[in-house]
């Protein structure tokens, strides 16, 4: 399972990196090979590129904020959650997220 | 961006209202701003937008500010429980640091020391560690270390 995402919030300083970290080691260890982009204060980290865009199977946003470049994901499933709840219980976020998709 | 003077310990807090009062009015002290109630204000404006209570009796509350004069980070332990701070874990907030970040000149490297101190805080380690140190010195070179490496 190829699972990407973005993550984004109000000052882009802290909840930012801590939802995209949260989520990429979660992903370890479950088992998922997990790619989260931060679009924070210092811009977009750790991009996705349209390769890995085109590669995947879910898409997850972790923010209510407006998202750059959404159109990478043309066709994908994309799920939207709350990015705190990313910070508190990553592993459950992307077990939902996956079991939404495989339904 | 920390220095021992930024760091304080064991201070006499009730309510989250006091301590980004107290964060701000050191901010003042240190330098760090030229207008303590602006700050505050920004302070407030965030914690609006959304709780920046953590886990573990963490938070971290932060303003992009124009008041700020320089990028820096305040730590403080609080003797108390503090009121009215949200959490992701419903834990009580007794620890926190306070990021300062001016709006337009933050500058890259503070930025990234910030995105590695925020993620740090992940780990319940680093928490423990954290709250464990007494000393002022020790506990700036030990949250400098781990925003240098990880």
């Amino acid at each position: 399972m190829k699972i990407v995402g973005i993550s984004a919030c109000p000052a882009g300083l802290a909840h930012t990196p801590m939802a995209a970290k949260a989520l990429e080691k979660a992903g370890k260890k479950l088992g998922y090979d997990v790619k989260m982009e931060q679009q924070g204060s210092m811009g977009q980290v750790n991009a996705i590129t349209p390769e890995e865009a085109k590669e995947a199977d879910l898409v997850i946003i972790a923010s209510d904020q407006k998202i750059m470049d959404m159109e990478r994901f043309a066709n994908k499933k994309v799920i939207r959650v709350d990015i705190n709840i990313c910070i508190k219980a990553p592993e459950a976020v992307l077990q939902k997220c996956v079991a939404a998709v495989n339904k | 961006m920390l220095k021992e003077e930024y760091i304080f310990f064991d201070e006499d807090l009730a309510t989250k209202e006091d301590a980004l009062k107290f964060i701000s009015h050191q901010a003042a002290n240190l330098g760090l701003t030229d207008n303590e109630i602006g700050l505050l204000g920004d302070f407030q404006k965030r914690e609006e937008e959304f709780s920046t209570g953590l886990q573990g009796g963490f938070a971290i509350p932060h303003a992009k500010s124009d008041y700020a004069k320089k990028a820096a980070i305040l730590y403080v332990s609080s003797k108390h429980e503090l009121e009215g701070w949200e959490t992701l874990d419903e834990t009580a907030v007794t620890h926190l640091f306070a990021l300062i970040v001016p709006k337009t000149s933050a500058g890259e490297e503070h930025l990234m020391m910030i995105s590695k101190l925020a993620t740090s805080l992940l780990e319940d380690e680093f928490k423990d560690n954290l709250k464990s140190i007494s000393d002022k010195e020790q506990l700036k070179e030990y949250i400098l270390k781990n925003m240098e490496e990880n």
